[in-house]
């Protein structure tokens, strides 16, 4: 049983790398579209629905997959996986408000995403931390 | 997943057919994403690098950065979310756990690498694609294998 117990936590650390890497690659595709040139005209609500609705799929089920894996590893308490739930629908939240941000035709609407970028950033680097400690 | 740990498979035929039918999706899941990224990037090094880089005498356009980063943005989703599932199943069948090791690796770092070194042969090209290519389609013959070899393991419970 140790020996299984191992093996999903090496599955484990490699979903963080990915998680890590699907991170990297979805803020930098955020920060392409972040140009005054994206900003200068407002969105259709069918291009933000494009973008949110696949995401609140996929989020749920990362967060559901990866978190529901963490219940195999005994040494991970259940209030841990409690904790990182509640920080990873927080996250989901924060993903959908930036996209949906999109619709108001705000000047300082840069100045929120950043904002809510700060908040999804700290959040990641809080489960990450959680996640490394429960290793 | 946690569905997967219960001892009682060998009696469960309905589990066994769940089982199956997720594999056979992964299967051919895989074999069609092999498909697609033939049809819009190209697994061969010419095509892979004319779609990349672009290609003047053909009139080819480079791909857009952000194109490219969509692509490798959701390959990443896709393949972590197939690998936890299949290792997962591939960990509650195997007996021999250094072959369960080895194989979570393997499938692990190539399908991590293989996006990676797509985006990284859009701004340095040649040899990088080539590491994609044969990222790409080392990790996907691997988890058809393993799909099939997890589908051969449950028939044999």
């Amino acid at each position: 049983m140790k020996n299984i117990d191992h093996l999903y936590m090496l599955t484990l650390r490699y979903s963080l790398l990915f998680t890590c890497s699907i991170v990297i690659s979805g803020v930098w595709l955020f920060a392409l579209h972040m140009t005054p040139e994206q900003h200068s005209y407002t969105k259709s609500l069918e291009s933000v629905l494009e973008v949110v609705v696949p995401h609140l799929f996929s989020v749920s089920i990362l967060a559901f997959v990866l978190l529901h894996f963490l219940l195999f590893v005994r040494e991970v308490l259940s209030s841990t996986i409690i904790k990182l739930s509640l920080l990873t629908s927080l996250l989901l939240l924060s993903l959908s408000s930036i996209d949906l941000l999109h619709m108001m035709d705000l000047s300082y609407l840069l100045y929120l995403k950043m904002a809510l970028l700060a908040i999804f950033v700290t959040t990641l680097s809080k489960i990450g931390y959680t996640i490394a400690k429960s290793l | 997943m946690k569905f997967l740990s219960t001892k009682e498979l060998k009696e469960n035929s309905a589990l066994k057919t769940l089982i199956y039918t997720l594999l056979c999706f992964f299967i051919l899941f895989l074999i069609l994403d092999l498909l697609l990224r033939h049809l819009n990037i190209g697994l061969t090094y010419t095509v892979a690098l004319a779609t990349i880089r672009g290609d003047e005498e053909a009139f080819i356009e480079p791909i857009l950065l952000e194109s490219l980063l969509l692509i490798a943005h959701m390959d990443l989703f896709f393949s972590m979310i197939l690998l936890l599932i299949l290792t997962s199943i591939q960990i509650r069948l195997s007996s021999k756990k250094r072959v369960s090791k080895t194989l979570i690796h393997a499938l692990s770092i190539t399908a991590l690498m293989a996006p990676i070194a797509l985006l990284l042969a859009y701004f340095t090209g040649l040899y990088l694609v080539i590491i994609w290519i044969v990222l790409f389609i080392t990790w996907h013959i691997l988890a058809i294998l393993v799909s099939l070899k997890s589908i051969y393991l449950v028939y044999r419970l």
